[in-house]
């Protein structure tokens, strides 16, 4: 992924953030990881990518410190014991990053598509990404709470 | 009399978030959809006054949706409401006969200004400034 894309990708998140409100919001850090992350103790959102560049979208978090993000996005308040409308939200909230990521990726001449979000809540889930992309992770945090984001594209060629 | 509703959206979430705005705002949710099939099943049974429809949904898109309520009703109201802010896809949806477009998440006075487009003459917009926007 060249530099721009990945800036483009962080731009959505922390703008997203911030128009729901979410104060202080941080990204701390990029690491690379491996082609097969194992995320312990999360659940995780992914949504798939297409077009101009292929690969997957996954927000990883942990089901009580996402509470309040949840909230933020419904607009209402959730429970921390509730973990099926938290994880309704954090969905929402990827669809929001990704839709806010396509924009970004639009205006450096990158058409892309995303699918719509898949929950999983296995607790010890293996992530397989593309074998020939690289992939990225970046903690975010705010005053409503800290998710990791995951990223994982490849430039598709014209025509394929 | 209030507005009538229809939410199109496959999240539950989002379903129930712009449910509460609008609600805020003083319209009557009168159905709520979770994909575009459901949605145009509710649109012909209840002739809600305005749908507000989620673009990237399973099964039928929110683009087939929209040709699929305004070949049924040509004067169907549609505010398309979507986190995709793309003027390429912006254009596409007024083109295929949406009345408006919110992009989320979205700000309270933006949608009141994209109601008072498509409704001037309602008498929720004949009160002061502070009702209307629910003050």
């Amino acid at each position: 992924m060249k530099i721009e894309h990945i800036q483009a990708v962080l731009d959505a998140a922390a703008r997203t953030l911030g128009e729901m409100e979410c104060s202080d919001v941080q990204l701390d850090g990029i690491q690379v990881v491996d082609e097969s992350f194992r995320m312990a103790d999360s659940s995780i959102v992914s949504i798939g990518v297409n077009g101009g560049m292929v690969g997957s979208l996954v927000l990883a978090f942990s089901i009580r410190d996402a509470a309040s993000l949840a909230s933020a996005v419904a607009q209402t308040t959730i429970s921390p014991d509730d973990a099926e409308d938290i994880c309704e939200g954090m969905a929402e909230l990827a669809n929001m990053i990704a839709s806010n990521i396509a924009s970004n990726l639009y205006g450096l001449g990158v058409k892309i598509g995303i699918t719509t979000p898949t929950i999983s809540t296995d607790p010890d889930v293996d992530l397989d990404f593309l074998g020939d992309a690289q992939t990225v992770l970046t903690p975010i945090v705010s005053s409503r709470g800290h998710f990791d984001l995951l990223l994982s594209l490849r430039d598709e060629p014209a025509g394929q | 009399m209030a507005l009538r509703v229809l939410i199109v959206d496959d999240s539950r979430v989002a379903r129930s978030a712009v449910s509460r705005t609008f609600q805020k705002l003083g319209c009557e949710v009168v159905g709520l959809a979770a994909d575009g099939g459901e949605a145009v099943e509710l649109y012909k049974k209840m002739r809600p006054d305005f749908v507000t429809l989620d673009l990237v949904m399973p099964k039928m898109s929110g683009q087939e949706t929209l040709k699929a309520i305004r070949d049924f009703d040509p004067a169907a109201v549609v505010i398309v409401v979507s986190s995709l802010a793309m003027k390429e896809v912006v254009v596409e949806c007024v083109r295929a006969g949406a009345a408006n477009y919110l992009v989320k998440p979205f700000q309270e006075e933006k949608v009141v200004s994209a109601l008072r487009k498509c409704f001037p003459s309602h008498s929720r917009w004949q009160e002061n400034e502070e009702d209307a926007i629910g003050g």
